[in-house]
């Protein structure tokens, strides 16, 4: 069953290609093919047994190149438009090469310090490389077993400033150097089929090349201090040491046992007896070098595989996340109606107690606050209730000094109760209250004479006026209509005559509120 | 990302929406369920404290009961809480009549409705029917003696809001025991009644 952080790690070299499977943190299962067509189908049959499996492939090839180079110190899209421009500088006929950043120079511009590296013959990846793409393999990337050697002196706690990385392999023998734990160069070199003394003979003689070598590149001068470090998984290189340091004194040999690695990477000895590779496989499964030698467009599926896994890890995330809230809402919801339960229980005893307490009570059709509504608002009305009366005697005071006023018709009208006192709060307040009624009389006996009518229909108003408890009193209508709005006709002859003509008129009388 | 990404990643993109869809449903759903829940807390809560309020002030409850009780029996004698008793008014325009020694008295009772200004009571609902008298008079004092013993009858609640005195006859010097005044009065007769649903006791 695949596994989220399963692996397939593929060694290339130029003879051979060796896959493992990466599984729960260490290797599984191992395949050699040989690099013809016949390796490179059964090959592409193993990738599709692990498909979606993200692929990682290490090339150890003579066919490899390293250069130290500076260029002026830039960010971002600058930096980027410079590395491309000076790779493809270098490397115009292979597509896997990469820089990797070192680090800053010494002195005022502090320029940029790259190591430019690549693989120089792309044939060599070409049956492989199709074999993934043709399966979809989510490919990591393609690195260089150099790069990977980084990562393995780190594992192997080998931290002198000048490290020379001594490994034997099917291709050949494998040295890199590492200057304060960074790649500096590497070196394959292919030796015939020797044994015994005459092969550790010649690995020193290639080992004391090598330090020629970096003299004549001014890498690292004859006289400095070196530290060799022999990777001897099979225990084969015991005597190695001592013709190493027969040539240069100042040379320190390391040996590191099949035991000594096994100790330190905690790597499992049975892996190690597959093959020379599986060392590096190990470590290119625990860590991915950070240079990285494939061009973009081999990385496709692995661009679409990560995108598909932050997918379904933001799903994961946003399930869990409504998960946790969907929980939140529901213990709240819980808390809640626990409290509802407990309130309700609380109210239910208050009701009790005031339940008995009630039972002392006297039998009452309704609840006491209606009781004393009811009472008070009845006794209000009928406090509040008017009748003519009050109306009535004005108007007989003020007719009893008027004998020339003949009485024909009285309208009394009461204003509403005013309930304000009673009422809640916005309702029934009926504002200023004011009894008032309408009089219609007459002058008794008129002769025609309107001025001396309007003198007593003025003095009787007055005498109304005085009277206590009228607030006003307004002429609705005189016997004649003289005012100069209006058309005014009559005859004078027949005003003399006796019953000819009436002098009515009409008058409205404000009371007061209260007296 | 081009449509080849987009195709390669469908299934998870149908995955991530469909989960945010769904937590997103559950999340406003539960909420719901949160603010239902707290309502109904926050009414339990008021309950609770109406109802100790209620058990605390129980005491002046008993004395308003006994307080009151009588003066609304008294009412409810009357006619004045409660359902009309028209019957009641007719009786006492008659004997007011006869005690007044006025002439008889027509009168029409109009339908009940809610008193125009009784709004806003608090549990009591104050109703009026409008009666619509006519009586001949002697004089003007026969009408207020007339209102003043149909007020003394006990007989309802009610107040007079406007009435109208005309002379018959305007000649003067009428016989005796002739009406000389006709009053036309219009009188709002009142009763309360617990307003449905509000404030019974429980």
């Amino acid at each position: 069953m695949l596994a989220v952080a399963d692996k397939i790690l593929i060694s290339i070299a130029a003879e051979q290609g060796t896959v493992a499977r990466w599984h729960n943190g260490r290797l599984g299962s191992w395949h050699t093919f040989a690099n013809d067509e016949g390796g490179w189908t059964a090959f592409e049959a193993l990738l599709k047994s692990a498909a979606g499996v993200r692929a990682y492939v290490m090339v150890d090839a003579v066919e490899e190149d390293y250069r130290f180079e500076t260029l002026p110190h830039a960010r971002g899209r600058d930096r980027q438009q410079l590395v491309t421009r000076k790779l493809k500088q270098l490397y115009r006929n292979t597509p896997y090469c990469s820089a990797w950043m070192q680090g800053r120079a010494v002195g005022k511009r502090k320029d940029d310090i790259y190591l430019f590296a690549a693989l120089t013959n792309p044939e060599l990846l070409f049956g492989w490389v199709q074999a993934v793409a043709r399966r979809q393999s989510p490919l990591v990337g393609i690195y260089t077993l150099p790069m990977v050697s980084v990562e393995l002196a780190e594992r192997l706690k080998l931290k002198a400033q000048n490290l020379l990385l001594v490994s034997q392999h099917a291709s050949g023998l494998r040295q890199t150097i590492l200057r304060d734990g960074k790649l500096r160069l590497s070196r394959l070199t292919r030796l015939e089929a020797a044994s015994g003394d005459s092969r550790l003979e010649a690995y020193a003689e290639e080992i004391q090349n090598t330090r020629l070598y970096l003299h004549a590149l001014k890498v690292m001068a004859l006289e400095d201090h070196m530290t060799v470090a022999l990777l001897d998984q099979d225990d084969s290189l015991r005597d190695l040491g001592q013709l190493v340091q027969k040539g240069f004194a100042n040379t320190h040999v390391e040996r590191l046992t099949r035991g000594d690695i096994v100790d330190r990477l905690g790597i499992a000895p049975e892996v190690l007896v597959r093959g020379r590779d599986a060392l590096y496989l190990h470590v290119l499964g625990q860590r991915t070098p950070d240079c990285n030698l494939a061009p973009s467009g081999l990385l496709a599926h692995y661009h679409r595989y990560q995108a598909r896994r932050a997918a379904y890890g933001a799903s994961a995330a946003a399930a869990l996340a409504a998960t946790f809230w969907v929980g939140s809402n529901l213990w709240q919801r819980s808390e809640l109606r626990l409290e509802t339960e407990r309130l309700r229980t609380a109210t239910i005893v208050e009701q009790q107690k005031y339940e008995s307490v009630t039972q002392q009570f006297p039998k009452a059709p309704t609840s006491a606050a209606n009781l004393k509504k009811t009472v008070e608002l009845a006794a209000h009305l009928r406090a509040d209730a008017r009748t003519p009366e009050r109306a009535l005697v004005k108007l007989s005071h003020a007719l009893d000094e008027s004998p020339g006023i003949f009485l024909r018709s009285v309208l009394w009208k009461s204003a509403p109760p005013d309930l304000s006192e009673v009422a809640v709060a916005g309702s029934a307040s009926t504002g200023e209250r004011q009894d008032h009624a309408i009089i219609e009389a007459e002058i008794r006996p008129f002769k025609g004479d309107y001025r001396s009518a309007i003198a007593t229909i003025d003095s009787f108003v007055e005498r109304l006026s005085q009277e206590k408890g009228v607030a006003a009193v307004k002429v609705l209508q005189l016997p004649i209509n003289v005012s100069q709005t209006s058309v005014l006709s009559g005859n004078t002859a027949k005003e003399t005559q006796v019953q000819a003509a009436t002098a009515q008129f009409k008058l409205e009388i404000l009371l007061k509120a209260e007296e | 990302m081009n449509l080849r990404d987009l195709t390669a990643l469908r299934g998870a993109l149908i995955l991530f929406a469909t989960i945010v869809a769904l937590g997103a449903a559950a999340i406003f759903f539960t909420g719901r369920l949160v603010v239902e829940a707290a309502a109904e807390t926050a009414r339990q809560r008021t309950a609770l404290e109406e109802a100790r309020l209620r058990y605390q002030r129980s005491g002046d409850e008993k004395d308003t009961i006994v307080r009151y009780l009588d003066g609304y029996e008294q009412l409810q004698r009357e006619g004045v809480v409660g359902e009309e008793r028209r019957i009641n008014w007719i009786d006492g325009l008659r004997t007011a009549n006869i005690h007044s020694g006025l002439f008889g008295v027509d009168y029409q009772i109009g339908v009940q409705q809610p008193y125009a200004s009784g709004a806003g009571l608090g549990g009591i609902e104050l109703r009026q029917s409008e009666m619509k008298i006519r009586l001949p008079l002697l004089h003007e004092g026969d009408l207020l003696r007339f209102l003043d013993t149909l007020k003394r009858q006990n007989t309802g609640l009610f107040i007079v809001d406007q009435c109208a005195l005309d002379r018959i006859n305007q000649t003067g010097g009428s016989p005796r025991y002739q009406p000389n005044l006709v009053a036309e009065c219009n009188l709002s007769w009142l009763t309360l009644v617990e307003d449905s649903g509000k404030d019974k006791r429980t």
